[in-house]
């Protein structure tokens, strides 16, 4: 909520965590088509919005290590999956949200003998999001946990998005749920709002929606039968402006 | 004899689809799920669950 750096970022790749080989965010951006609707009586030229897309470019320095960006990022898989920028590494913190193709997989040797990747991932089906980290930044749950919550301020009408990252995972099952209350469970209770997929294995990733209202007070909840999991999870607000409805 | 007044009970929806086995409203230690029947305990407030559709009345005969 103020002027900040960019220290502390997180990045994850279809639940691989890869902070700690991208280097850059060389841009991520959700350009929006125009269309331009003149009609014989004007004078100026009328626009209207048209598709919006969504695209991220980060760059990464080579490794090959287990679960790094070697293992994660080479196969160019033809499905789409969910990439997450976090801006932070708090609950709160800003978070970019993509459902994208990985396009490619370039890299340069450098005189200087440095190993630099550029990947694209562009959009599929939804825009570039921002939201928020609903977790801070990746942790660990040893067993069902209840998440510190946070406050939005007032509830929103247009639904909402979440977005989870599992990167490690010990057990048979664990189901994340998004939960929402009026007065952070005083005396309105927790209500589950948004269930993510259930998660058996690590390296998956999910986007999810639903409807409706959405309480001012948010957190997460996981439940099931695991012994270790490290995920991240964030969310969006949906608005008026969303082109369609969550 | 007057008839003593019972608590209300409200039975747990599950109006967001929310796959089985994972509980639908929790409030200080307590969960509940699908199809159970909730009495509200003392200093939980059932005004906005009702309104959006995650309980209803259970009406007794």
């Amino acid at each position: 909520m103020t002027k900040s750096s960019g220290l502390s970022q997180q990045f994850f790749v279809r639940g691989y965590d890869l902070s700690g080989d991208v280097g850059a965010i060389n841009s991520a951006g959700s350009p929006r088509g125009i269309l331009e609707v003149t009609a014989i009586n004007k004078a100026g030229k009328e626009r209207v919005c048209g598709l919006t897309d969504g695209q991220l470019e980060f760059a990464t320095w080579f490794d090959d290590a287990a679960l790094m960006e070697h293992v994660a990022l080479k196969s160019l898989p033809t499905g789409s999956g969910n990439v997450l920028w976090a801006l932070g590494g708090s609950i709160g913190s800003v978070a970019a949200l993509l459902y994208a193709k990985q396009i490619n997989y370039d890299w340069v040797a450098g005189q200087d003998r440095s190993l630099a990747g550029r990947i694209m991932c562009q959009a599929d089906g939804t825009p570039l999001e921002w939201g928020n980290l609903l977790t801070p930044g990746k942790v660990t749950h040893t067993g069902a946990t209840n998440g510190a919550s946070r406050d939005d301020a007032a509830s929103s009408a247009y639904g909402i998005v979440g977005a989870i990252h599992c990167t490690a995972f010990t057990g048979t099952n664990i189901t994340v749920v998004i939960q929402e209350s009026s007065d952070n469970g005083g005396a309105d209770p927790w209500a589950t709002k948004l269930a993510f997929a259930q998660i058996t294995a690590a390296q998956s990733a999910e986007r999810k929606t639903a409807t409706g209202t959405v309480e001012s007070y948010v957190r997460v909840s996981s439940s099931g039968t695991f012994t270790t999991a490290d995920i991240v999870v964030a969310y969006r607000r949906g608005t008026l402006q969303d082109e369609v409805a969550l | 004899m007057p008839k003593t007044k019972e608590a209300k009970q409200y039975r747990v929806l599950n109006p967001n689809g929310i796959p089985k086995g994972v509980p639908i409203l929790s409030w200080r230690g307590s969960n509940w799920f699908e199809g159970d029947i909730l009495e509200a305990p003392p200093g939980l407030s059932v005004e906005r669950i009702l309104k959006e559709g995650y309980v209803e009345e259970v009406k007794s005969d």
